[in-house]
């Protein structure tokens, strides 16, 4: 559905904001594209739609190079594309309603289909009955939905979204993001979301790519990036949306005293093996001790990804390692003594 | 009403109609400079809006010529400004006196200083607003229209407030110089003359002038903002 191919971009002031870009989200997929502040996202996201131009590279949308149309065309190619903001960039003066029929103006529909499709728009995003409210008397997730709605409002195949839940509070993100979920699959709509919040890409997103200093470093399904991360970054990125870090904090502020046979490990297994019984399995069938410190399951979608810090004694242990990484788990031997 | 006025103030007895007169001079000036100015003016606020770097419609040329034009015209000091216009004047209005001789020069001191009150009443909107009308297929004319010109009409309430209050008082200097209107007849009598009373009924009246235009105003501000 959107294709980008080496695309840079550079501006005035000598700031190489996206580098040699290549990316290709699929149809009716939500695509996340995550990275910390500066690293590219936002103007990446902008060359979607051809709010920056790109210095070099093709932008494919829908099948058409955007680069190469012109301004009338592009604006026609813009109405198929919603977008919306971090902070809602509404029009204040006017009511929600207003704001709603704004894309539909001009576009050569009647008065009472422009009316019947802005009444539509606000039943799908569940606002109705404010369609007389201004903007200054929403909340932030109201505002949100009247922006979602006015992106939507020429039935365009894609959405983009600039942070779109970063100034919203936990719970309202949380109903945000459920929200783009059903219109993903409602409409068949194409979603991508810039974020620097793992736990949106970790709820919504089918594919993810991780920028950093205006290039993508790493992109695969979400699944694989969360269970096998490369990159540094990625490793930083994924390990903020569980709390692994600070067992390994607590761990090495507690100063564990290991017996001589003891050794400490780091077990985790994605959702091929989460319905087996394999720790009771390993203990039955070999001479060992295990002593369980630390556990998490985290739902990536709808796929489990556990992790588990044991102490494990006795002597079968390589043995038993043995049995679990047959098994589809990844075993790691950690040092914190 | 005007027997009144003429036991507080003994001078003004007999000049009732020449008052009048010099009122209705004055909301004449207003009424003809403030409409060209008010258009004339706010094209060139959007002109220099739009064609500012990183805008929508960037374009240094332009920008440059409107910017140093009105930088210009606002460091001339008006009562030179009415002396420099006046061969214009004359070419333009047939006549360098009274009300139609005075429009000319108000309209050249008002539209400067009004463009510059619709370029920060512009400016005060968020280009994320622009960018959420660019993302959805706008085109730069209704952006123009549509969020320009509709997004801070308080804003755009408050500067013209400004300029018309502040167009009163070149109104009274083109008295000085034979514009009619109200300065013109506190000169004449209050100042010419030392009646002292008669300046008084002026500054009274333009008092008057000055707070009804802020009570509209303002009205209008608050019935717009949301």
């Amino acid at each position: 559905m959107i294709e980008l191919i080496n695309v840079s971009k550079t501006f005035d002031n000598q700031v190489e904001a996206v580098k040699d870009v290549t990316l290709r989200i699929k149809p009716k997929q939500i695509f996340g594209i995550i990275g910390y502040s500066g690293a590219g996202k936002s103007t990446l996201i902008r060359l979607i739609n051809l709010l920056e131009k790109p210095d070099q590279g093709k932008v494919i949308v829908d099948e058409v190079d955007l680069t190469t149309l012109d301004q009338k065309q592009l604006r026609q190619s813009r109405k198929k594309i919603g977008m919306i903001f971090q902070r809602f960039n509404l029009f204040r003066s006017r009511t929600v309603f207003a704001n709603v029929r704004y894309p539909l103006e001009g576009s050569g529909l009647t008065n009472i289909e422009i009316n019947e499709r802005v009444n539509e728009l606000l039943q799908l995003v569940g606002l109705s009955d404010k369609a007389d409210s201004y903007p200054s008397q929403l909340s932030g997730g109201q505002m949100q939905r009247v922006g979602i709605a006015r992106a939507l409002a020429n039935r365009p195949k894609v959405l983009l979204c600039d942070e779109a839940t970063s100034a919203l509070d936990p719970q309202t993100t949380q109903s945000i993001l459920k929200l783009l979920k059903e219109l993903n699959k409602k409409l068949d709509l194409t979603i991508v979301v810039i974020t620097h919040q793992m736990s949106v890409v970790k709820d919504i997103c089918d594919e993810v790519a991780i920028m950093d200093q205006g290039s993508v470093v790493e992109q695969g399904s979400i699944l694989d990036v969360f269970y096998n991360p490369t990159y540094e970054i990625t490793k930083q990125f994924v390990h903020s949306a569980d709390n692994i870090d600070k067992v390994d904090e607590y761990l090495a502020s507690k100063r564990l005293e290991l017996a001589q046979d003891e050794n400490l490990i780091l077990l985790s297994y994605s959702n091929i093996n989460t319905q087996e019984a394999l720790i009771y399995n390993m203990i039955k069938q070999f001479d060992i001790k295990v002593n369980i410190l630390f556990g998490n399951i985290e739902l990536i979608g709808d796929n489990p990804i556990g992790w588990l810090v044991i102490i494990i004694g006795g002597k079968q242990q390589d043995e038993s390692l043995a049995y679990l990484r047959a098994n589809g788990v990844r075993v790691e031997v950690k040092h914190y003594v | 009403m005007f027997d009144v006025v003429t036991q507080i103030f003994p001078n003004m007895s007999g000049k009732e109609i020449e008052f009048l007169e010099s009122i209705m001079q004055t909301l004449q000036m207003m009424l003809y400079s403030s409409i060209i100015s008010i258009i004339l003016g706010l094209a060139i606020g959007v002109i220099l809006t739009v064609t500012k770097r990183g805008r929508i419609l960037q374009n240094k040329f332009i920008y440059n010529l409107f910017d140093k034009l009105i930088n210009v015209f606002r460091s001339i000091p008006f009562i030179i400004l009415i002396a420099l216009l006046i061969g214009f004047t004359r070419m333009i209005m047939g006549t360098g006196f009274g009300v139609k001789g005075a429009i000319i020069p108000l309209v050249f001191g008002t539209i400067p200083f009004y463009s510059r009150q619709v370029e920060s009443a512009l400016v005060e909107i968020d280009d994320g607003i622009i960018e959420a009308a660019l993302a959805s297929g706008s085109s730069p004319l209704q952006i123009i229209f549509k969020i320009y010109l509709s997004e801070n009409i308080p804003g755009l309430i408050r500067g013209t407030m400004i300029t018309m209050v502040s167009l009163i008082g070149l109104t009274a200097m083109m008295g000085a110089v034979g514009g009619g209107g109200l300065g013109d007849f506190a000169i004449r009598y209050g100042f010419q003359r030392r009646m002292t009373d008669v300046t008084i009924v002026t500054v009274l009246t333009i008092l008057f002038l000055v707070s009804l235009i802020q009570s509209i105003g303002n009205y209008l501000i608050k019935k717009t903002t949301h």
